[in-house]
């Protein structure tokens, strides 16, 4: 009895909303660092059992009432049979990865029971990683299906992102279980997920900080605020620019704002669709507009029309009371993507499929900001708006990957906060060229300034706060004089600099247009529409200097290329990309805007990714727990089908073939010439840390097998990471079965003379570095090995179809080998792929098929 | 409905007159001052449920209002009332003979009253003289109704087409709008506007061109004295779905165009150009299906692309839209209940069918096209026949669109992005001394780049006697644009300016050579001053926009190269300053903007004579391009002040009567056309025929 009184107390903070995870945040606003601070407080208050939502106490009971005698007589009967294990579990050295490894080796059903029940002890976030496990297990393993049911409909009911996820893995994993036999249970579960039996119930409450089930980050109490008086100040705004004019429709329209955002407009639209006849107008009611899920002409493709949050009246409902399906937005949002890069590789040329790519994101914009998100992004977000013009086509020889840039807005509660309102693409940019050159003016001098403000008055009559328009007002007025005098020494260039180290105010910064900041000084002193002569001279020779200067300085930018139209839009820094996106975006001024990015992928089985995904990142907490100093960045998934998925795209990285492409310089150069001379620090600095990468990718290619290692897979990012990425082939797969690649693992000659040469230090380093990996790899071998085993069982995947995968993986561990012999053996694997033939001979291959460089 | 036609049925059955069908049979009772709906409770009831016989009533209608007016006025007032009643019938067929039956009234009062205007009085013949405003009020609401019929609703599309046949008679009653007194209850009824702007979205390939007309029309009444409703409402219209939706209508019939000209072309490649164009001209006027009354590219279409991009920012986003699958709008796969989508579970066949469905978007998709690419490419065609008056209007109408579209700094960022690249082919009027080029594939590239090609074209191949001055102001007004958006915003286009300065070195040429034909009528030293501007900006502020250093050089070389022209150009313009006469003060100002040219040229041209005296050969290109590099530091010129600035375009300043006469030939143009096809009726009845057996 006492175990279950435990379990009873133990529950596990149940959040409807996504788990709170740290926010990369890439500008810091001391407040939302605040907003956070006091949400991990939250965090830690919510794992005292006191506070107990309503919900929970449902399950709980549920569970209570439903099973407390087969609990009871399960551990009872463990007790009896296996005491050793019972201590195990409920010892404090029982991790996730011990029960997940029990549950799938266990053959007992008492075992499976108590470890299907002990599920809900642990912590959601390091089980959603097992959730492939799970879901596999859930396939193949009839007895564990059963066990673990319970758990995954229970959390199903709580969260949107939960039964999403798991019908994406289900349905990716059933799919070659389909040609075998029919699992039932799996499939009947993925319909009842799909059709919402275990609907995802969806609370919000604002007000109360110690309730354990809202694990919100607060940070938007105030934006809400801020959002919602923008709403009030659009709506206030359009009855006056058409409502004046038009007192027959203000008439109509004066008493029912009841849906705001976007709906608002949707729902005006539709309130004048309503039949009149003979001349009188009937009755307005407030009536859904029709639910247009998946068509993305209608401009609402991704509204379940759920309304129950709305503000109405100023009383906000608590739960979402409707029957609107919970799941499709986020599924047709994701359907929309696939099916584009599904149509892609059709299209004839890389530059067609672009502009494709473009019309087609334009068109999904359509029906953008939408209550949808990208699910690897942990932080409830909304998508705003798809930064269309940047989306582009990535090399690939006969799939077309692309990647898209999302803009974001943070947000409380996907379902419960009120969605930005739509704003025309348009809008921050004002029309009339002419309308700008006033603001253009004042740019100098205080560039940063006067440049936002230029920009913000544009928008002014946009939405936004009035009280920060004042603000800005006064702060213009106090310092008038300055602004309006006139200095011809400060070059637009110039001006850009100390912009960049004004502190983020406001939320204000990056939000200029373009032209506000690239102001020519020389040509602002006199306005008339006649053109003529001054008396000042101007050299042109000057004017030559500065157009070389524009060509030589900075970073190598890379050339537009219409065969890799990727290239260009990799090497961009992200800070620079963002803020540019930001500075354009109609959205740009929202406080927690945000630049988020992903690759779609159509037509490649990203299950082998997912794995390797997983291995890694256990990897890496391996190493980083005994500190073994190395570097490894796993790759976020997200599987959406056999055949199609998202892919966290790595940021400021770009492949070893585009890179030696465009800079046409050998990588030890192209080091020294983006990081400096041989040295200085940052130079030294990016030298280790390709050394560390190098590594921890040398090592995991060894363990995992990972082949197809041409320059194109293996990128560089701009602290001097190697990064693989691409794990279509590994363990048992190699590309056509060639058996080409038969080294260990990819290291050249070239990798070799960054790190200084075959007698260097850092050369050495390396092969320190590899053995410490794979001793610390070797001494957490049991929880590497269960990842693999349970997705091998009844799997398709060709990285399992020839031999004994796990088997072979359990041998490189090499655990007969002692430590001196371990290091020996390093030294020999180094040894040999350096020399491998094959791995040039691969590469030659590479370069002669599919064009990518040696 | 018995017998169908009558005219010279000669029967062998003794009858005294010809078959009658029975709807004349009632049109001429009710003509000659009958009043049967006295005695017969279900008359008007019968009476539309009759096939409309437009033709017999606009003749008898015609011929009656002249012979005796006062008994057809009581008599039209009388069906008038009936018909508004029937308009708001449930019965679909009376619906639209309602309708149709309205319209041959108003069009009929509306021929006779050509020269007086429709006012009061032609109203009162009408409709009476009281409540007139009631009236229509309730007819523009009922129209208003029958827009926003659901599609499933078999019919609807008949039905849709009569109202727009309705509120399109009332808007074509006058040439000039202006003194359309039906006008007015347009404006006060503005519900209207929220209806076309449901119907663009809801079905754009069936009503999109009415929309166009009707949006076209509405928004030119009274455009610069009164308040316009519809004014007011579109330039704050930000529905994104339906300003796409109205941006697909234009482009897609643009883009029809395009192809029915390149069949053409191609098909007349090897006869003269000139029959090419009359007989492209001749069979673009023949139908070619597909849409209703879509004949060719009306220059309603453009005036509605005109009036979008000039009034509604919002717009000009919608212009790079690209249209993938463009009619193909398909339902919604979910209903109510949602059926989920399982790529796995589904069965090989669905997937096929999938797979089809797919494909057959394919043929728009990679060709896919947006409205500006498109535009560019119509323009290219029809400012090769600007010879043409009616061309020439339309040509002008292209470049007001353009001139719009390059003040506004979004489509210019957007024209800039090397991002959003398209192909566009410019097609080139065949000239003697260039070749023709026929590859349809250039290279996608900026859509500025096209822009700037297609002025390009426009300067060499306008040339002529018949010289196209207020274009040519426009086109040169267009590139200036766009070079001060690059210098503003330090955008550094790629493009090989070299041409462009040849065009327009050209044009200058052109001008002192046709000086005795043009300077009459024309201040060809404004013009010039323009064109010398925009050297000047490359060569002030080249560092802003240029791309490579050598571009600069290029600047310079290609002045150096054709010095004379320039100081032909400052001695014609000193000719003028110097005598008294009306261009004094521009030639002036022209030769102020050619100092620092001035300068260039002779700076340069002393080295150059210098060094090339010293040798035999005359210099190669590299040699000279090496003296300007080497002499730049020794350079001094002046700052020209504002040269990027440019007067707004200012629509009532400078084109109000341009723009009234496009109206007005639309009108005319409608009203040439007008025939109404009140054969939907029996197509309707068969509809509703059809439908039956589903019902019971």
């Amino acid at each position: 009895m006492m175990f279950f009184r435990r379990h009873v107390q133990k529950t596990i903070p149940i959040n409807n909303s996504t788990p709170s995870s740290s926010i990369p945040l890439s500008l810091d606003t001391s407040n939302i660092a605040e907003d956070e601070r006091e949400s991990a407080a939250e965090n830690e208050l919510s794992t005292t059992p006191t506070a107990l939502s309503p919900i929970e106490k449902t399950t709980i009971f549920s569970n209570e009432t439903d099973s407390q005698t087969t609990t009871t007589s399960t551990i009872e009967h463990l007790a009896v049979k296996h005491p050793g294990l019972l201590r195990l579990f409920d010892s404090t050295v029982c991790t996730v990865s011990i029960i997940i490894s029990y549950l799938f080796s266990s053959k007992e059903p008492i075992v499976q029971q108590f470890l299907g029940r002990k599920l809900f002890d642990y912590p959601q976030e390091e089980l959603d990683f097992y959730l492939p496990q799970l879901i596999n297990m859930y396939i193949h393993i009839q007895s564990i299906s059963t066990v673990i049911h319970e758990y995954i409909t229970t959390r199903c009911s709580q969260s949107v992102d939960f039964s999403l996820q798991c019908a994406w893995l289900l349905d990716a994993y059933i799919a070659d279980q389909m040609k075998v036999a029919k699992p039932n249970a799996a499939v009947r579960l993925l319909f009842d997920i799909l059709y919402e039996k275990y609907k995802p119930k969806i609370t919000y409450n604002p007000t109360t900080i110690n309730n354990s089930s809202n694990n919100h980050h607060r940070l938007d109490e105030d934006e809400n605020e801020n959002v919602n008086n923008q709403e009030d100040e659009m709506k206030a705004e359009r009855a006056l620019s058409q409502d004046n004019l038009m007192l027959q429709i203000s008439r109509k329209k004066g008493h029912q704002k009841s849906r705001s955002d976007v709906s608002g407009l949707m729902l005006t639209r539709n309130k004048r669709s309503l039949p009149i006849m003979n001349g009188e107008a009937s009755k307005q009611h407030r009536r859904q507009p029709k639910l247009c899920l998946g068509d993305l002409n209608s401009g609402r493709a991704f509204d379940n029309n759920c309304m129950c949050f709305e503000n109405v009246n100023g009383f906000r409902r608590r739960e979402c009371t409707c029957n609107a399906p919970k799941l499709a937005p986020v599924r047709e949002f994701m359907t929309a993507l696939i099916n584009i890069g599904k149509k892609l590789p059709h299209v004839p040329t890389k530059e067609k499929k672009t502009q494709n790519l473009i019309g087609e994101m334009k068109r999904m914009n359509m029906n953008l900001p939408a209550r949808v998100w990208i699910p690897f992004y942990k932080f409830p977000h909304h998508v705003v708006r798809i930064a269309y013009t940047e989306s582009t086509v990535l090399n690939s020889r006969d799939r077309a990957p692309y990647i898209v840039y999302i803009e974001i807005v943070l947000c409380d509660n996907i379902f419960a906060s009120p969605l930005p309102i739509k704003q025309n693409d348009s809008k921050l940019r004002s029309t009339r060229s002419e309308e700008n050159l006033t603001h253009h003016i004042n740019n100098h001098q205080i560039p940063s300034t006067s440049g936002m403000i230029g920009s913000y008055l544009n928008c002014e009559t946009q939405s936004l706060d009035s009280e920060l328009i004042d603000s800005y007002r006064s702060f213009v007025n106090s310092e008038d004089a300055d602004i309006w005098s006139t200095s011809d020494d400060v070059t637009g260039d110039d001006a850009q600099l100390p912009h960049q180290s004004v502190p983020r105010r406001n939320g204000l910064i990056g939000y200029r247009s373009n032209h506000a900041m690239n102001i020519n000084p020389e040509t602002q002193s006199i306005r008339s529409t006649e053109s003529h002569l001054s008396q000042q001279e101007i050299m042109p020779s000057d004017i030559r200097k500065r157009l070389t200067e524009v060509k030589t300085t900075g970073p190598i930018l890379f050339e537009r290329d219409p065969d890799d139209p990727s290239a260009a839009a990799l090497k961009e820094p992200w800070d620079k990309k963002e803020q540019r996106i930001r500075s354009a975006s109609p959205y740009g001024h929202l406080r927690n805007w945000r630049l988020v990015a992903a690759i779609v992928k159509c037509g490649d089985d990203l299950r082998h990714e997912l794995l390797a995904y997983q291995f890694m990142v256990r990897l890496k907490e391996i190493w980083l727990c005994e500190h073994v100093p190395v570097f490894v960045r796993p790759i976020n998934i997200l599987v959406l089908s056999n055949n199609s998925g998202l892919i966290e795209p790595i940021l400021n990285a770009v492949s070893l073939h585009q890179i030696k492409k465009n800079s046409k310089l050998s990588l030890r150069n192209y080091f020294l010439r983006e990081f400096g001379t041989e040295r200085s620090e940052q130079f030294l600095t990016s030298v280790r840390n390709f050394v560390q990468s190098c590594a921890a990718y040398s090592i995991i290619c060894y363990l995992l097998q990972v082949k197809d290692r041409h320059n194109g897979n293996i990128l560089l990012d701009d602290e001097g990471h190697v990064i693989h990425i691409d794990f279509g082939y590994m363990l048992s797969a190699t590309p056509k079965n060639l058996g080409f690649e038969s080294s260990p693992f990819k290291i050249t000659q070239e990798f070799v003379d960054i790190m200084g040469g075959l007698q260097s230090d850092m050369y050495g380093y390396y092969k320190i570095l590899i053995l410490q990996g794979l001793l610390a790899a070797r001494k957490h071998m049991d929880k590497l090995m269960p990842i693999v085993e349970i997705m091998q069982h009844g799997s398709q995947l060709n990285c399992f179809s020839k031999g004994n995968v796990t088997l072979g993986l359990r041998e490189r561990f090499h655990l007969n080998m002692t430590d001196e012999q371990l290091e020996f053996n390093v030294e020999k694997m180094v040894e040999s792929s350096l020399n491998s033939l094959t791995t040039r001979v691969y590469d030659t291959f590479q370069y002669y098929t599919n064009g990518i460089s040696k | 409905m018995s017998a169908d036609s009558n005219t010279g049925n000669k029967s062998f059955w003794p009858v005294k007159t010809a078959f009658k069908e029975k709807i004349v049979v009632l049109y001429d009772a009710l003509l000659s001052g009958d009043q049967p709906w006295l005695e017969n409770g279900h008359y008007w009831d019968d009476f539309f449920l009759l096939k409309v016989n437009a033709k017999y009533l606009l003749e008898e209608l015609d011929r009656n209002y002249v012979e005796k007016p006062a008994i057809l006025k009581p008599q039209l007032n009388a069906i008038f009332d009936q018909c508004l009643v029937f308009v708001n019938s449930a019965h679909r067929i009376r619906q639209l003979n309602a309708y149709y039956t309205i319209c041959v009234l108003i069009h009929a009062v509306s021929r006779v009253n050509q020269r007086n205007g429709f006012g009061h009085p032609a109203l009162d013949f009408l409709c009476g003289s009281e409540g007139v405003e009631n009236k229509f009020e309730t007819l523009v609401e009922s129209v208003n109704h029958t827009f926003l019929i659901d599609d499933s609703l078999s019919g609807s599309t008949l039905l849709k087409n009569a109202a727009f046949d309705v509120i399109l008679t009332c808007c074509t009653t006058m040439l000039n709008i202006n003194e359309n007194m039906l006008m007015d209850y347009m404006m006060a009824n503005a519900n209207l506007f929220d209806s076309i702007t449901q119907l663009i979205i809801r079905s754009p390939a069936s009503h999109g061109y009415d929309i166009c007309l009707l949006l076209a029309l509405l928004l030119q009444y009274h455009k610069y004295d009164t308040s316009n409703t519809y004014i007011v409402r579109f330039s704050v219209f930000d529905d994104e779905v339906a300003l796409t939706s109205l941006a697909q209508v234009i482009g897609s019939s643009l883009c029809e165009y395009n192809k029915a000209y390149d069949i053409e072309r191609t098909a007349n490649e090897s006869s003269s150009w000139w029959s090419s164009l009359t007989t492209f001209v001749g069979s673009a006027i023949q139908s070619t299906g597909g849409n209703r009354r879509m004949k060719k590219v009306d220059d309603c279409l453009l005036l509605a692309f005109y009036e979008a991009v000039h009034l509604n920012r919002n717009f000009i986003s919608a212009l790079t839209h690209t249209a993938t699958n463009s009619w193909g709008t398909k339902s919604p796969t979910s209903s109510d209940i949602l059926p989920p989508s399982l790529p796995a579970m589904a069965t090989p066949a669905t997937l096929m069918t999938q797979e089809q469905t797919d494909f057959s978007d394919m043929d728009d998709f990679s060709g896919s096209n947006n409205l500006l690419s498109v535009f560019l490419e119509y323009c290219s065609i029809i400012q090769q026949f600007s010879k043409n008056e009616d061309m020439c209007n339309t040509t002008k109408l292209c470049y007001l669109i353009l001139l719009c579209i390059t003040e506004d700094e979004f489509a210019n960022a957007t024209m800039h992005d090397e991002n959003v690249i398209f192909s566009v082919y410019l097609h080139k009027a065949p000239m003697r001394h260039r070749k023709q080029n026929n590859e349809k594939n250039s290279p996608s590239r900026p859509l500025a780049v096209a822009l700037l090609d297609l002025t390009m074209e426009f300067i060499w191949s306008h040339m002529m006697r018949n010289f196209p001055y207020d274009l040519y102001t426009k086109c040169i007004g267009i590139i200036q644009r766009i070079l001060s958006f690059q210098k503003r915003t330090r955008t550094r286009l790629s493009y090989s300016w070299r041409p462009l300065w040849n065009a327009l070195i050209t044009l200058l040429k052109f001008l002192q050579n046709c000086e005795s034909q043009l300077a009459k009528h024309r201040d060809l030293f404004q013009l010039a001053s323009k064109i010398i501007n925009i050297f000047n900006l490359f060569i002030t502020f080249g560092d802003t926009f240029l791309r490579t250093p050598e571009a600069y050089d290029e600047v310079f070389y290609e002045t150096v190269r054709c010095y004379h022209i320039f100081d032909n150009l400052f001695a014609f313009a000193c000719r003028y300053a110097n005598n008294d006469n009306e261009f004094k003060e521009s030639a002036l100002k022209l030769m102020v903007n050619l100092t620092n040219i001035k300068l260039i040229t002779h700076h340069f041209n002393t080295k150059i004579e210098a060094i090339s005296n010293n040798q035999n050969n005359p210099l190669t290109e590299n040699q000279v391009l090496e003296i300007i590099r080497n002499n730049y530091d020794t350079l001094a010129l002046k700052l020209h002040d504002d040269l990027d600035q440019y007067d707004i375009y200012s629509e009532k300043a400078t084109e109000a009567s341009f723009l009234a006469n496009i109206t007005r030939n639309i009108i005319g143009n409608y009203r040439r056309q007008y025939s109404l096809d009140t054969n939907s009726t029996v197509q309707l009845s068969s509809i509703l025929l059809n439908e039956v057996p589903t019902i019971s």
